[in-house]
Formats: C-alpha cells, sequence, structure tokens
C-alpha cells in the first residue's frame, strides 16, 4: 500500500518490515526443509496412506450401495458419460439444424452477433512494438 | 521548544490519532468483512458461442467501435478457473483489451466431472483447441487469430502451435508458461518417482481433487497464508485493499480438479522426464517438436514467480524458430502479473504495444 510505503516514522512500519522479512525467511526455511528426501518420502508415504483409506472407503461403500440396490458412485459416472454422449449428439443435432435454417440454435441468445464492429482498427500512431 | 521538536510532535501525534482511528475502523469493517458476501467476478458481458461437455467457448461482447481484424483467443490453465482474467470492471485484463479493439474469445474448461478423468493432454491440444478454433474463425470469419495462453494454459497453446505448423496461429502469447521442468525444483522434489505414486492417486481417485492442487500451490510459499491473513487486519480499514483481497483469495481457493490421466501424464512425461523440454514428448502419435513454432512470440515471465520460477520458462524463447519473438520479466508474482493494479500498469499495455501492430 502506498500508505505504507511512506510512512517512514510510522511507529507501526518497523512491525510492518519485520514481519514482511520474517514471512520471506520462514519460506525460505521452509522450502530448503520442504526440499529434501526425507521431507518427500513422508509426504509420499501418506498420500499412500490417506489415497489406501479413501479406496477402501469407495470399495466399501459400493458394497453396500449394491446390497441395498442403491446407485454406487461407478454407476453415476457411467450415466454421466452416457449423458455427456447425448450432450454431444445434442449439439451436433443443433448445429446442423441450424446450418439447415441458416440460423445459431447453438447460442440460444438473440443478443449475439448482433453487434459487430468493423474488423479495420489500427494501431495509434508510435503504439506499436518492436521485436 | 524548538520548531523541530514541535513538528515532530504533531507528527507523533497525527500518527497515533490515525492509527486510532484506524483501529476502529477495522473492528467496523471486519465485522462487516465477516458478514458481506465476495464481489461479483467475471462480469464483462460475452455470449456462450460453443458448450461441448464441460468446455465453453465465450465470446467478449466488444467494447469499441472498430476492433482490429485478428481475434485473439485466450486458453486458461485446466487447474484455475478464468475470472482472474477478468476480476471485477476496471480490473479485468479482458475488459481492457476489448477496449483497446480486440475481439477476445475465452476457452472455459468448466469443472471436470468424474467421468472426464479419462481426458488427456492429448484431447485438449487435438482435439478440443482445434475444434474451438474452427469456431473462433467461423464465427469471426477471419483465416487466423492470435492465441494467449496463462500458464498451463500457455503451454496447452504452445503444444498446439508446435503440432499445426500450417495452422490459422498468426500470435502467440505465452505468459508464466512452464517448459522446462527441471526449473520447478520443488514441485519436481515432491512428485518425484520414488516416492510419489501417480498411478495409485490416479486409479484410486479418477481425478485430482483440487484440494490437493489448492494444498501443493500453498506449500511452495507456507508462510504466505498467515502472513496474508495479518496484512489484511492491518489493511481492514482500506476498502480497495480488502476488495481487492477479497477477489484474489476467492478466485486463489477456487481451484478445480485435474483430469486424472492428464495429471498421471504431466507427472511421467513432464515432470518426471522433461519431455516438451527435450522435444521427446509424444501426443496423439506425433512428436512436439517446438522448432515448429514459427508464428511471431512473446513469452512474459514474472520476477517472483512461485509457482512456475523464472528457471522453468526462461528458456522458452530459444526453443522454438520464430524470427519475430521477444520475452520479457515483468515485476510481480504468478497472478500479479496478469491481475491487479501492477498488471494493468505493467503488462497490460506491454501486449497491446506488441499485439496490436500483429493483429491487422
Amino acid at each position: 500500500m502506498a500508505d505504507q510505503r511512506s510512512s517512514g516514522s510510522n511507529p507501526l512500519s518497523s512491525w510492518r518490515e519485520f514481519m514482511n522479512q520474517s514471512e520471506t525467511k520462514l519460506n525460505s526455511l521452509f522450502n530448503e526443509l520442504m526440499a529434501t528426501d526425507g521431507y518427500s518420502s513422508l509426504m509420499g508415504r501418506l498420500t499412500k496412506v490417506i489415497v489406501s483409506m479413501q479406496k477402501n472407503t469407495t470399495d466399501g461403500l459400493e458394497r453396500y450401495f449394491t446390497a441395498l440396490s442403491l446407485p454406487t458412485r461407478t454407476d453415476v459416472i457411467d450415466l454421466g458419460k452416457r449423458l455427456s454422449a447425448i450432450e454431444r449428439r445434442l449439439v451436433a443435432i443443433e448445429e446442423n439444424l441450424g446450418k439447415l435454417t441458416g440460423s445459431d440454435l447453438s447460442d440460444g441468445n438473440p443478443a449475439h452477433a448482433v453487434r459487430r464492429p468493423a474488423r479495420t482498427r489500427k494501431p495509434a500512431a508510435g503504439q506499436g512494438g518492436t521485436q | 521548544m524548538s520548531s523541530s521538536a514541535a513538528t515532530a510532535e504533531t507528527s507523533i501525534s497525527t500518527r497515533v490519532r490515525q492509527e486510532v482511528e484506524r483501529t476502529i475502523q477495522r473492528g467496523i469493517k471486519g465485522l462487516n468483512y465477516m458478514f458481506s458476501d465476495d464481489p461479483p467476478l467475471g462480469l464483462t458481458p460475452k455470449d456462450t458461442i460453443y458448450k461441448r461437455g464441460t468446455l465453453a467457448l465465450y465470446h467478449y461482447r466488444p467494447l469499441a467501435d472498430e476492433v482490429y481484424r485478428v481475434p485473439l483467443l485466450f486458453v486458461m490453465s485446466l487447474v484455475s478457473k478464468p475470472y482472474i482474467l477478468d476480476l471485477h470492471p476496471g480490473q479485468s485484463f479482458i475488459e481492457y483489451l476489448l477496449k483497446q479493439g480486440y475481439d477476445v474469445y475465452l476457452i472455459d474448461w468448466g469443472v471436470p466431472r468424474p467421468e472426464d478423468s479419462h481426458l488427456k493432454l492429448d484431447d485438449y491440444v487435438l482435439d478440443f483447441i482445434p475444434d474451438c478454433i474452427t469456431r473462433i474463425l467461423s464465427d469471426s470469419g477471419e483465416p487466423d487469430l492470435s492465441i494467449l495462453g496463462y500458464c498451463m494454459g500457455g503451454m496447452l497453446a504452445l503444444i498446439y502451435a508446435a503440432l499445426h505448423a500450417d495452422g490459422p496461429l498468426k500470435n502467440l502469447i505465452c505468459l508464466t508458461t512452464p517448459v522446462n521442468y527441471d526449473g520447478m525444483k520443488l514441485m519436481r522434489q515432491w512428485t518425484d518417482r520414488r516416492y510419489f505414486d501417480v498411478d495409485r492417486i490416479v486409479d484410486t481417485l479418477g481425478n485430482v481433487p483440487p484440494e490437493l492442487i489448492y494444498a501443493s500451490f500453498d506449500m511452495l510459499r507456507p508462510a504466505a497464508k498467515i502472513a496474508s491473513q495479518i496484512r489484511l487486519w492491518d489493511n481492514m480499514w482500506n476498502d480497495d485493499f480488502v476488495k481487492s483481497y477479497r477477489m484474489f483469495d476467492r478466485w486463489a481457493a477456487d481451484q478445480i480438479p485435474f483430469p486424472g490421466e492428464c495429471f498421471r501424464q504431466t507427472t511421467k512425461d513432464l515432470m518426471w522426464d522433461n519431455k516438451l523440454y527435450k522435444n521427446q514428448l509424444v501426443l496423439g502419435g506425433q512428436r512436439v517438436d517446438l522448432k515448429n513454432v514459427k508464428v511471431s512470440f512473446i513469452a512474459v515471465m514474472a520476477e517472483h514467480d512461485h509457482i512456475v520460477p523464472f528457471e522453468a520458462a526462461k528458456e522458452l524463447i530459444n526453443l522454438i524458430s520464430s524470427t519475430d519473438k521477444k520475452d520479457i520479466i515483468l515485476k510481480g508474482g504468478h497472478v500479479s502479473l496478469v491481475a491487479g493494479p501492477n498488471a494493468s500498469r505493467r503488462l497490460w499495455p506491454e501486449l497491446d504495444r506488441w499485439l496490436s501492430e500483429r493483429s491487422l
């Protein structure tokens, strides 16, 4: 903030400066720690545990829902895939209909394509960049 | 009492009064902060001209009476939402370009669904981007276009350019685009193949959860979160600061899942084997040779980018064959390069100067 930059005699400016420096130092310190094989190994093991727990939970719930004749996550994903395929076909049909009728049905927004400025703009004198 | 001593006393009393006023304001506005909504984002008027699954292709409504001939397409990263480029009226990169006379389109990848976990880089570069480009050329009636890619979006645009050397691309702008993954030291260390079981993650979870992406970005600067909270409290009296903080904080926390197969491919081919940099990446049976990029090109890097460090982006310009090429380094970080007050003073006018004469 400009206000902070111009506040040389501000009683809190030295505290702010201290905080900025502390943040930089802490980030560097943590980054050094996190750049070690030990940290990567620990995070890798932790991720494996979390992912394994997630898998066990998912598998357990799948069996539970199946036993109750309820749709599982896999069923919902399969349904999503089929819906996506239907969506794609609908878009294609809309486009073909649009071509046949000469109108744009894919948008559905009549405001679109209303204003089309001329594509004749030139850069202001002296504005162009150089290589 | 001397005049200098009197001045010092007045100055101190002014400061004390100011701090007392700010402390009161912090209390009042702090309460308001807790009970009010985030400011609305991404408000620049646009039309969705194409939808495909979660993908939406936007065409922004022109804000100038006359536009440059060549349309401009924004390609966003796969893990972030695109409204960082259109934060708020007066602080929107897209709005700025529209006012400068560009005809702007943007690919919004949307939020991948579980059934999208099979998507790979191949799908984005060989199918989605070319498909959108075909529609832009049809919509604009022009034979060519410029592409601006941000972060991983820059990498997608770059690969597209390399694989479509005879395509309609006229100008390519890559912002904070990683190309040499050896330069992403921390990320590379964390995904070390000895410890990081990417297959288990993708096979189990499908798409990589946004929390994991958010946490990994956060860990790059572990003290930043707490420091930013303290800074927010310190500046709670300042409405502009608070508004800006809320916009950036909302965007940073608004991560989206990473399509699983794409994550596997990015980890193995890019993070582990650095294949893009070595010209060994193969997509859809075609080798991605960056020497095939011959269009007018500009790369912009941020001096203090902690997500895509300078070392990961700096060699891009040397890997392509364009004769009209340039790279620049601007002050700022990964996000402040493209959004916020500094971006509006540094990057936006710089890009306008470069692109305007190449958009005729």
